[in-house]
């Protein structure tokens, strides 16, 4: 017999992805991280530049992620709010989110720690290693939320992960991951932001 | 009759209502929640819907803030400490009277 609060539970999580607009953040971040990486490549490391150009990235990179939020959360009430009203989600979705962050982080320093620092072999690897990330996090939100399109943009992203590390392309593998894999998430963001304001009408009282 | 199918008579009539049922159910998953959510996760008229939410408000469950997202109103509501005990028993009581009276079936048919 299905649990009604966990049918009601899934519904509720599931309308937090119903609009796309996370799915586009994601994407930006993703192709903010090809910017700094083609920089990486590129970039002369003997040249007077090179760290100034890199420092002012990163600030860019931190200053937006920071206040992504922020611009999601405008986005949101303008677009998402008018439509099928506004929620905040509770504590657990928030600890369960903040502990994903946190043992992610915890995963890379772990491994930056005791794994064998060769810039080679990371960059090689990264694909794999963050396409897994991906697939698992698309796998738990498609099984739990009954959200199909992040685990197929988590397989994906494995596939491609898999593909540019047996090529052993390197920096080049890592640019056309990321730039593919942002990419995927843009216009996942993009089908599913226009079916939203398509099959979604504004409220009346919002108008 | 066991003790936990019994429980059903003391069960919360505040919450047992169908249509308060819903709306407790909906904020309890969420930490607050506009009208309109309500509405869509409910399918209730907003008659209906404005009604219910003050009788939760009045027997404490709810709290309801009436705020502006610019020059829109916009009603806020959300589950206090005392609704969200509630729901909680009421819920387990519910299951554990229903586990109760559909093993009892099971035990009267074998």
């Amino acid at each position: 017999m299905p649990d009604p609060m966990a049918e009601a539970r899934i519904r509720a999580q599931s309308s937090w992805y119903r609009d796309g607009l996370s799915d586009i953040l994601i994407g930006i971040i993703v192709l903010l991280q090809n910017g700094f990486t083609l920089i990486m490549h590129f970039g002369n490391r003997q040249s007077s530049w090179y760290w100034p150009v890199i420092l002012a990235y990163l600030l860019l990179f931190f200053v937006f992620s920071a206040s992504a939020p922020r611009v999601m959360a405008a986005m949101r009430e303008r677009i998402t709010y008018p439509r099928v009203g506004y929620s905040q989600p509770g504590d657990a979705q928030r600890r369960l989110s903040r502990a994903v962050a946190i043992l992610t982080i915890f995963g890379f320093i772990l491994a930056i720690c005791y794994g064998r620092w060769d810039t080679d072999h990371w960059i090689q690897g990264l694909p794999v290693v963050v396409g897994l990330l991906f697939c698992v996090v698309g796998m738990y939100v498609a099984v739990r939320y009954g959200v199909l399109r992040y685990l197929l943009i988590g397989l994906f992203s494995i596939i491609l992960g898999l593909a540019v590390d047996i090529e052993h392309s390197r920096w080049l593998g890592l640019e056309i991951w990321l730039v593919f894999v942002g990419c995927a998430f843009l216009c996942a963001g993009g089908v599913t932001v226009w079916n939203f304001v398509r099959t979604a009408p504004v409220s009346m009282d919002a108008k | 009759m066991s003790g936990r199918l019994r429980q059903i008579a003391h069960l919360d009539r505040v919450i047992h209502e169908p249509a308060r049922l819903m709306i407790a159910a909906t904020l309890y998953l969420v930490k607050e929640a506009d009208f309109l959510y309500l509405q869509n996760q409910t399918d209730l008229t907003k008659g209906n819907l404005s009604s219910h939410l003050a009788k939760l408000e009045e027997a404490g469950y709810v709290e309801i803030e009436k705020t502006y997202r610019g020059k829109i109103p916009m009603t806020v509501c959300s589950l206090t400490k005392k609704g969200r005990a509630s729901f909680r028993a009421y819920e387990s009581a519910m299951r554990g009277a229903l586990f109760e009276s559909v093993n009892g079936a099971f035990e009267a048919s074998r």
